[in-house]
């Protein structure tokens, strides 16, 4: 199988799409040389178009309606479920404080295809939409660093590339429906948010008291604005950090970033940013205005505006086509246990790593123990650096180290699965099955990044079985 | 390790007759490191960003200036230090110690010394009737699958992977209860060496362990050559090779685990090179 079906479906603050895209995979290495398998086309078969999120009242969506879309989306695409093989169901903004958000996401998973992964997480987020915008692509081909900002209805997610490679991302909670009004004006929704921000400068937003005029607006996105251009101009600033979403990392990547060139926005209120819209009560929120304050911005006038390939469709096309990965092309597992899905990245420290490496797995146990203690987590894949340059003694030792610590911390008949970052999981898959003598299955992978509060799906084998599509998501319902 | 640390006493030595005694505390800087030559750089580049992105993807000289139509002396001398190092990984001899502690016996080509090894490539394809006898002596006849090391065009190759490289293709191959052969040593050895041992020794499948002709960018470069049911006189397209084991491209532990698998599915194809579809 060298070309697989991805779905991608976004269930934002304010808009649901879908996408149906194909990922062809193939070796690019040349054949005297180890192969090196990469997604090398990635093509949209199908989009869908976009619809309101539907909800039922403030606090829940309304899932029947939305199963319904995906449902008919599906059959206009001519796709069924068991046709899908990786892909992503990504639940953001305010959407994602919905009392049923969980409850639908999962529902959802199973209604798109077995390996279709539910994914949400803000930061993440800024990284799919980067990506889907085209952002990523052009700060490769145009060789500088880009920011998109998507700009949706509760978030404001954040990725800067730099000549195609990720250099920071951050998510805001700045969007264009934390407020919202009927069509006399009088305010409907407030986002307590939004008056965390407001707060700052001495006023409040109360709804069903208040109604709203060009100005006020103005106002308000002013602020928003004033946020954004901190991240930009200071790196950093109080109202930035105000704005920031709990969930999200933060900042600190910022400070070390090089001089940005180009801005690109998507989104719902990117996508007024270029469509220039007229009447700022045209969508009763405030994301006509908050596209007319960028455009007034320092941020426009200072920075080269693109505009990207994507804006409204920045974050479904993000999930249905990049965010499945490709592990690396020597790899081990012992049999084809695949989809396995949902496994919680256990990445241990360099200590216990280094201990490991002299065949004490002592901490190895420890972390491990302390791991479950946290997430509650059945099984779990054990992440690890792994070195540039391993010699057979050290391979044999930490193959001891890991089939010891399997021995006495897995489940009989529990799959061992470890994954590492540099290329090495082949003969380290090797080593560690020379140890448990086919007593375990075995998964050693390589080449894929995953940081602390990682899940890990892996779709079956591509490529006459040399490599494993892998899609790293932040499964942040617990 | 040891030749590093001579040369450095030879440095300090002539530094000091050169600048006398008080130049001797200041570090010399290692001009083949990487740091040394990430340190040759364009000074003002239209665009540093892009610059640093494409000097990333190769090891090849690229951003680094010049002073007229000339190099600039730092990239002269990084250059130097690679050619020097390229030259001594193909003059100098594979370290005993090495071969010894992974049991490997010697046997050598027809070649008498390193510049008939240089010189005579079509003499490093053959062996004597003695040599010949001696491999019959003392290694497995007719094993499915033959391993040997050679020095080829880089020593330094076999010093500084087989340790790693070799043990894991073993276990690996061990471990598919596919039968190995006795392992050995060729000194002043080619490619096509391989061909008149899988003859002597009848090997389904022979797999030699060789130095690369290095070039400036990696000394220590190895590769595996395979070859299933190997003749003198074959054509090369029925060699499978794995190249660039070395720590900047596969490293060899990585390279061995894969080499145990492309041998398994030579086995089974029954068929090397371009006939095998990987």
């Amino acid at each position: 199988m060298d070309s697989i079906l991805s779905a991608g479906i976004d269930i934002g603050t304010t808009t649901l799409s879908m996408v149906i895209s194909r990922l062809s995979f193939s070796n690019t290495a040349v054949s005297y040389m180890v192969p090196q398998v990469d997604l090398t086309e990635k093509e949209i078969l199908y989009k869908s178009r976009i619809y309101y999120t539907p909800s039922l009242d403030d606090r829940h969506l309304d899932s029947e309606e939305i199963k319904g879309i995906i449902e008919r989306e599906y059959r206009g695409a001519g796709v069924t479920p068991d046709m899908v093989d990786s892909g992503a169901v990504i639940i953001t903004g305010e959407s994602l404080l919905k009392e049923n958000a969980d409850i639908l996401v999962q529902q959802l998973s199973s209604l798109a295809g077995e390996f279709v992964v539910a994914t949400a997480g803000p930061d993440l987020e800024s990284i799919i939409a980067g990506k889907g915008s085209g952002a990523e692509a052009y700060s490769k081909t145009h060789s500088c660093a880009v920011a998109n900002l998507d700009i949706g209805g509760g978030t404001t997610n954040i990725a800067v590339f730099s000549c195609g490679e990720l250099a920071a991302q951050v998510c805001l909670d700045i969007g264009g429906r934390l407020l919202r009004y009927d069509e006399e004006g009088v305010i409907t929704y407030v986002s307590p948010r939004l008056n965390d921000l407001a707060r700052e400068f001495g006023f409040q937003i109360t709804s069903r008291e208040m109604t709203v005029t060009p100005q006020r607006l103005k106002k308000i996105t002013d602020i928003m604005v004033q946020a954004l251009e901190q991240v930009f101009w200071e790196r950093t600033g109080p109202l930035a950090e105000l704005a920031r979403t709990a969930s999200s990392k933060g900042l600190a990547d910022f400070q070390r970033l090089p001089h940005i060139q180009a801005l690109s926005f998507s989104g719902g209120v990117g996508d007024c940013y270029y469509r220039k819209e007229d009447d700022p009560y045209q969508y009763g929120d405030l994301g006509v205005s908050l596209a007319d304050s960028l455009r007034q911005s320092s941020l426009t006038s200072d920075y080269e505006i693109i505009e990207p390939a994507e804006t409204i469709r920045a974050t479904v096309v993000g999930a249905g086509v990049y965010a499945t990965t490709v592990s690396g092309s020597t790899i081990a597992y012992s049999q084809e246990l695949f989809p396995i899905k949902n496994i919680p990245a256990l990445l241990i420290s360099q200590i216990a790593e280094e201990d490991a490496f002299s065949g004490n797995h002592e901490k190895l146990l420890e972390e491990a123990a302390w791991f479950q203690a946290q997430t509650g987590a059945e099984r779990l894949m054990l992440c690890m650096q792994g070195k540039e340059r391993v010699s057979y003694e050290e391979l044999r030792l930490l193959a001891k180290s890991i089939a010891h610590w399997s021995g006495s911390f897995l489940k009989k008949g529990e799959p061992l699965l470890v994954l590492t970052t540099h290329d090495m999981a082949k003969s380290l898959g090797q080593a560690i099955g020379q140890e448990l003598e086919g007593s375990r299955d075995i998964v050693c992978i390589d080449n894929v990044k995953v940081s602390q509060g990682d899940y890990i799906d892996i779709g079956k084998p591509i490529m006459k079985g040399i490599a494993l599509p892998v899609v790293v998501k932040t499964l942040i319902f617990q | 390790m040891k030749e590093r640390e001579l040369i450095d006493i030879i440095a300090r030595e002539v530094m000091a007759v050169l600048y006398g005694e008080e130049r001797q505390e200041e570090p010399l800087p290692d001009i083949s490191s990487g740091e040394y030559k990430a340190g040759i750089k364009l000074a003002q580049a239209e665009n540093p960003l892009a610059l640093d992105a494409m000097r990333k993807k190769t090891p090849a000289r690229i951003g680094i200036g010049k002073a007229g139509p000339r190099l600039n002396t730092k990239t002269l001398l990084a250059l130097r230090a690679d050619h020097a190092s390229a030259k001594d990984a193909v003059l100098k001899s594979v370290d005993e110690s090495i071969l010894k502690k992974l049991g490997l016996f010697s046997v050598q080509s027809l070649c008498q010394d390193i510049d008939e090894h240089l010189t005579r490539p079509d003499l490093g394809r053959q062996l004597s009737e003695e040599t010949k006898e001696r491999l019959l002596e003392r290694c497995v006849h007719g094993p499915q699958v033959q391993i040997y090391v050679s020095d080829g065009l880089s020593s330094l190759a076999v010093d500084e992977n087989i340790s790693d490289i070799l043990p894991v293709m073993l276990d690996g191959l061990k471990a598919k209860g596919i039968k190995t052969g006795t392992p050995f040593f060729v000194k002043y050895g080619r490619v096509p060496t391989m061909d008149v041992i899988s003859e002597t020794l009848d090997a389904e499948v022979t797999c030699v362990l060789l130095g690369e002709r290095p070039g400036l960018a990696a000394a220590g470069s190895m590769s595996a050559y395979i070859a299933y049911g190997a003749e003198v006189g074959m054509p090369e397209s029925r060699r499978t090779v794995i190249s660039n084991i070395h720590t900047k491209g596969i490293q060899p532990v990585e390279a061995g685990a894969y080499g145990a698998e492309v041998i398994t599915k030579i086995l089974e194809a029954k068929a090397s090179g371009v006939d095998l579809k990987l």
